[in-house]
């Protein structure tokens, strides 16, 4: 190769550099919610799915421009995106479900006695007073129940390699859970009120 | 209480006589039964900390030479320490004074207060010269009776506040707290408070509550028509305030996390406790704790607390003895664990020392006690033991005995371990032989101990297990029975995330040859997802016992492989690689049934029946073969299968050698692990395996 065509193979070079932008893969993650969640909740019925349509994290006109600067940037430099399906096969997140399986069971009495309530993060809360005998089984059961949403969260981020996931994950399985609420359990909407299913 | 003083008082007798004499002198009193009284203001009557602002007053009967004087209203405001009360009205049907005496009878009140608006009481204040007596009685308020009785001499005073069936939800929105919300409840209420000058030196207090619903903002504390009644005395000494109190709980829940007591008169709760208590040291002794839950559990303690700067105990003492943990196990015991269905019988005594906030010493001693964990995971049964904790001693021994000890289904023999327990240490005081499945467990050295900022113990053992029955293990595991024996030498294990790693290697002999287990690793074994790691080699089975023992039809023969890498979860396989085969060089006759070949074929799919019993081959009742081999790589549920040998689109699972000969070949090289046990179970039909 000739010096004076060492320019050209530069360009060549910058040309075939590959960027692999890989987008948090929501409709995988709630396709993966929604397995897990009736996973868990085996012991009851759960109720029908409502129709969720496939959300992105970001907003769509955000995507777009991002989207749109991805591809100005590909003219010089070759890009390609991907979308990576969600793994929720580990062996953490199977302890982890095996937890929750374990114990929502026990949870069915208070979410029917509008004790816990689905709050619009996904997390379990207090709503009503559990009658004394039970309160402080209850507390822990709300404890313990956070406590495993967390880690799951953080599981199956971690087990698809993006432990920056974690918060978009929680995000995801906060619609799903209050998806899968069975009738007559309460949940908080996403304006703070609370509505009872 | 000062005395009071009636020089106003005086001057307006004299007043008063002055206007009687100005109106003899105006001829007026010869028309005097046309004016029998008079009424006149006085802006203030004060006898030292004692005042009636406002005072209207009232004479009457001056037509009869013997004019009486009642007072109209007047607002009342008391001394310190009663001074509280200062929103009050009064009236008295008769009111006499002269010097030094004061005496209004037949009196009435009201509180000028928006609490008390519509509640009048009886009235009537006496002072005589350095005595004084303040009685307020029938005052209605919060629907119940309220009584207010004062003395006072020469300072020396005594207050007595009585209150009868007190409505709790009104008096807590008097009092416009929020650190509780009362739902209902009812308080009798007797408070007797004696002073000099305005300090107090003795309170005397009863107060009974009925029916209390309550809770505080957290709902952490809480109550459900509880009836509860406290006494309450202290004393001030000439340095120190010495109290006795009685709390005694005779109906009704009550929950303070995370503690719920259901109490009725079977089961009643009553502490009892006393001490001193020098404010200006901020220190408390609590010379005697007493609490008592009948049928239930005792507690004694005495504490020694500074509160000079965070609150400090300095020193502190506790015994607890619970006659019957049956019933006390879930009310004190449960709500503390992190798992539920653990149930504990027996008899139970503790003594705990504390100073300066830390736990020094605590020793156990348990009777004839059982613990049961509901989930099967663990039972230990005749139990008896003793444990002595200290902070830095390590010369305490402790022991626990049993007559039954079961770790999951495996059963231990009687039998006892010594130890030495302190700080964060574990330490086996001498080699302990535990008899298990009809062999024993040896274990010579084990001590493990933790470090504040590491939740991996570290942990030291030796020992070695000795002709363990493996007939005994599979029963116990609710296993196809086997035969044989385990043994093996374990120089040390390891704890770390959480994870049990044994050294060292387990032999058992079974099916006439030897399974050597290594890498052995357990996590969460008493918890819903118990994890299994180990490797797994055998040499030398005999394929006859083997067969016999699983009903799979006779194959002669020598079966030796691998299991690497076997991960199990809740006991289900999720991932091995395992290789079995003929073993290079076996000499051993080399035969299989038909039953057998049936047998491996239909694993894998084809029904070989039909070939077997309408042919040719039906002669034989079995075949030679040459070596078989079957392996498995199994992972994300997948089995990928493996032959003996390979050939064009399969492989080899028995190749014939011989005469008779069969081979068994096999074409699908993945099948799903799930089917592949169904099939070993149900041995089911397909055509994935053809007989040659």
């Amino acid at each position: 190769m000739s010096i004076k065509n060492l320019p050209v193979f530069g360009a060549l070079l910058l040309t075939a550099c590959v960027t692999i932008n890989i987008y948090f893969p929501a409709a995988a993650a709630e396709k993966a919610a929604d397995e897990i969640i009736q996973d868990i909740q085996t012991l009851e019925p759960s109720q029908p799915q409502s129709e969720m349509s496939p959300q992105s994290a970001l907003p769509k006109w955000q995507v777009s421009v991002y989207q749109l600067v991805d591809q100005t940037i590909s003219v010089f430099i070759s890009s390609a995106h991907a979308e990576a399906n969600l793994s929720v096969n580990s062996p953490e997140i199977r302890r982890i479900t095996a937890d929750m399986r374990a114990r929502f069971g026990a949870l069915i009495p208070f979410y029917e006695q509008g004790v816990l309530a689905i709050r619009a993060d996904g997390l379990l809360t207090t709503k009503g007073s559990a009658p004394l005998k039970d309160r402080n089984k209850s507390s822990k059961l709300i404890a313990a129940e956070n406590a495993d949403r967390y880690k799951l969260y953080q599981a199956i981020a971690n087990a698809n390699g993006h432990p920056e996931w974690a918060a978009q994950i929680k995000s995801t399985f906060a619609q799903r859970w209050i998806s899968h609420a069975q009738s007559g359990w309460w949940y908080q909407t996403a304006n703070g009120s609370w509505k009872q299913k | 209480m000062p005395l009071l003083c009636l020089r106003k008082f005086k001057a307006l007798h004299h007043l008063i006589l002055y206007i009687c004499l100005l109106y003899t002198a105006l001829g007026y009193c010869s028309v005097a039964s046309a004016l029998d009284s008079v009424t006149f203001s006085v802006d203030k009557i004060k006898a030292n900390d004692w005042s009636l602002h406002n005072a209207k007053l009232k004479i009457i009967q001056l037509d009869q030479g013997a004019p009486k004087i009642s007072l109209i209203s007047a607002h009342l405001k008391l001394p310190a320490p009663f001074n509280n009360f200062s929103k009050l009205n009064i009236r008295c049907q008769k009111f006499i004074w002269r010097e030094n005496y004061m005496d209004c009878q037949q009196g009435h009140g009201r509180f000028n207060s928006s609490d008390f608006k519509a509640h009048a009481f009886d009235f009537s204040l006496q002072v005589k010269g350095k005595k004084s007596k303040l009685v307020i009685d029938n005052l209605t308020g919060f629907s119940g009776k309220i009584s207010l009785n004062a003395q006072d001499q020469s300072g020396k005073w005594q207050l007595r506040f009585k209150a009868q069936r007190l409505n709790l939800v009104q008096f807590k929105e008097f009092l416009a707290s929020d650190l509780f919300n009362i739902s209902q409840g009812l308080a009798d209420i007797d408070i007797e408070m004696i002073g000099e000058q305005g300090a107090v030196q003795t309170i005397l207090a009863t107060a009974l509550l009925d029916q209390l619903s309550m809770q505080d903002q957290q709902g952490r504390i809480a109550s459900d028509a509880l009836t509860l009644k406290t006494e309450l005395s202290m004393k001030k000494g000439a340095k120190a305030w010495q109290w006795q109190n009685l709390i005694d709980i005779s109906s009704g829940d009550l929950y303070v996390e995370p503690i719920y007591l259901s109490i009725n008169s079977a089961h009643a709760v009553t502490l009892i406790n006393n001490g001193s208590w020098w404010p200006g040291q901020k220190q408390v002794e609590l010379k005697s704790i007493e609490f008592k839950h009948t049928q239930l559990l005792s507690l004694q303690a005495s504490a020694a607390i500074n509160y000079q700067s965070d609150l400090l105990i300095e020193s502190a003492e506790l015994e607890l003895y619970v006659p019957q943990l049956k019933p006390v196990t879930p009310v004190y015991l449960a709500p503390f664990l992190a798992t539920e269905g653990i149930e504990l019988q027996g008899e139970l005594e503790v003594k705990l020392k504390l100073q300066q906030n830390i736990l020094s010493e605590i020793n156990l001693d348990m009777q004839q006690f059982t613990l049961r964990d509901n989930e099967q995971r663990f039972y230990l049964g005749q139990a008896n033991a003793e444990v002595n904790w200290t902070k830095q001693n390590k010369n305490q021994a402790s022991f626990i005995n049993w007559q039954t000890l079961n770790l999951r289904a495996i059963p231990f023999a009687p039998g006892q371990l010594d130890f030495t327990l302190f700080d964060r240490q574990f330490r086996l005081l001498q080699a302990a032989k535990l008899g298990v499945l009809e062999g024993e467990l040896f274990i010579q050295k084990f001590s493990f101990s933790t470090t504040e900022n590491n939740d991996d113990p570290i942990v030291h053992f030796k020992g070695w297990a000795d002709n363990l029955s493996l007939e005994q293990l599979s029963r116990a595991l609710n296993w196809e029975p086997l035969t044989g024996s385990i043994s093996g030498y374990i120089p040390s294990v390891r704890y770390q995330n959480k994870t049990l790693s044994l050294d060292g290697e387990l032999k058992m002999r079974v099916f006439g040859g030897q399974v050597r287990i290594n890498n052995l690793a357990s996590s969460g074994m008493f918890t819903n997802f118990a994890q299994f790691y180990m490797d797994l080699e055998f040499d030398n089975l005999d394929l006859s016992m083997i067969t016999r023992k699983f009903h799979i039809g006779n194959i002669e023969g020598k079966l030796s492989g691998v299991v690497q890498n076997l991960y199990l979860e809740n006991w289900q396989p999720v991932s091995f690689y395992a290789w079995m085969g003929t073993p290079e060089g076996d000499d051993s006759t080399h035969k299989i049934s038909q039953k057998a070949v049936e047998n491996i074929a239909s694993i894998g799919g084809n029904s070989a029946a039909d070939v077997l019993s309408k042919g040719f081959l039906s002669l034989f009742s079995s075949f030679r073969y040459d070596k078989l081999g079957f392996g498995c790589y199994l992972h994300q549920g997948v089995c990928q299968l493996m032959g003996v040998e390979a050939i064009d689109n399969g492989f080899y699972l028995v190749k014939g050698g011989g005469l008779p000969r069969i081979n068994i070949i096999g074409y699908n090289p993945r099948l799903n692990w799930s089917v592949l046990l169904e099939r070993l179970r149900r041995i089911t039909t397909s055509d994935e395996y053809i007989i040659e």
